[in-house]
């Protein structure tokens, strides 16, 4: 058995292997600009992965609304509230009941204390001093 | 741009150190990788801008999916290869024909003293035209197979075909190459041995 020839142009083989030589040979090659594009966009990919985008400044009251917990904490607390301010007119009127506090006479007198131990006359000498 | 300073390291450990923050990672796979991917698209469409526009993307994909790579599966090269390849066949679809066979580069006239050089670029525009008339397919198994030196199995991995697929649409493409250069062996100065 003989060895094929490797430069014998007739063989369909060989001869379409010469063709894929100059093809390598001939490989498109980058330009600089091209390269420049795609490296450019790695680094951007990379950036935005290192420093992604801050969140938008929250103003003052969705600031305040998110400390309290959204809504949810919001209305718990306003509940709270009002909740601390019935129990004071309750504890002021000695009824106990809120029922018994609005079937009282209008004419009765009523003394709302939302600050206890609060002193009339203090207050008076910082507005004279303002 | 400067060389690979990094030709010991594998692709896989790279595009780690690109997804780790390492920016002469990213330098080193684009020097690497991009002209791989660019050889590719340039070779089925035919067109450079086009090819240059489908390698771009294809990188683009590499870099995005970088943090999410699972080390071992598939080699860098072979995924960049099957994206090139799908992005390819999607234009070639969208443009409805084969490869643009008027966007095959015509050999220049002779210039003194480059009549070697001149052959060799006209057998390898032969060969270009020659390949932009096979089907996609065809085209595609015969580029990664004669002209980027892959073997079988990845072939079949890159075309998401079976290995004797891949042999089929390589033995059809070599026979219309064949025929399709036969013609032009003895003007390219391939008979003259």
């Amino acid at each position: 058995m003989t060895m094929a020839d490797p430069h014998d142009m007739t063989d369909p083989d060989i001869a379409l292997e010469a063709f894929f030589a100059a093809g390598r040979a001939a490989a498109p090659e980058p330009s600089a600009a091209f390269l420049a594009r795609v490296l450019g966009e790695a680094e951007a990919v990379q950036a935005d992965r290192a420093d992604p985008q801050p969140q938008p400044r929250q103003g003052i009251w969705a600031g305040l609304l998110s400390a309290l917990g959204g809504w949810g904490g919001a209305s718990g607390l306003a509940t709270a509230t009002l909740a601390g301010v019935w129990l004071g007119f309750a504890g002021v009127q000695g009824s106990g009941t809120l029922t018994a506090f609005l079937a009282a006479p209008e004419e009765a007198a009523i003394t709302l204390e939302l600050i206890p131990e609060f002193d009339s006359f203090a207050l008076a000498a910082l507005e004279t001093e303002g | 741009m400067a060389l690979d300073l990094r030709s010991d390291v594998p692709d896989e450990a790279l595009l780690v150190l690109y997804a780790n923050g390492d920016p002469e990672a990213a330098r080193t796979l684009t020097l690497r990788l991009a002209p791989l991917a660019l050889r590719l698209a340039a070779r089925m469409l035919g067109d450079r801008t086009e090819a240059e526009d489908v390698a771009q993307e294809a990188m683009l994909r590499l870099w995005r999916v970088a943090p999410d790579w699972r080390q071992g599966e598939a080699k860098v090269s072979t995924w960049l290869y099957r994206v090139t390849s799908n992005l390819c066949t999607d234009r070639l679809r969208r443009r409805g024909r084969s490869v643009a066979l008027d966007a095959v580069a015509e050999p220049e006239d002779g210039r003194p003293g480059a009549v070697a050089g001149l052959i060799e670029a006209d057998r390898a525009a032969a060969l270009e035209a020659a390949l932009a008339a096979l089907p996609d397919r065809q085209r595609q198994a015969v580029v990664l197979r004669h002209l980027e030196g892959l073997t079988n199995p990845e072939i079949a991995e890159i075309m998401e075909i079976g290995v004797e697929a891949v042999e089929s649409l390589t033995a059809r493409g070599k026979r219309a190459l064949t025929a399709a250069l036969s013609g032009r062996r003895e003007e390219l100065g391939y008979d003259n041995g």
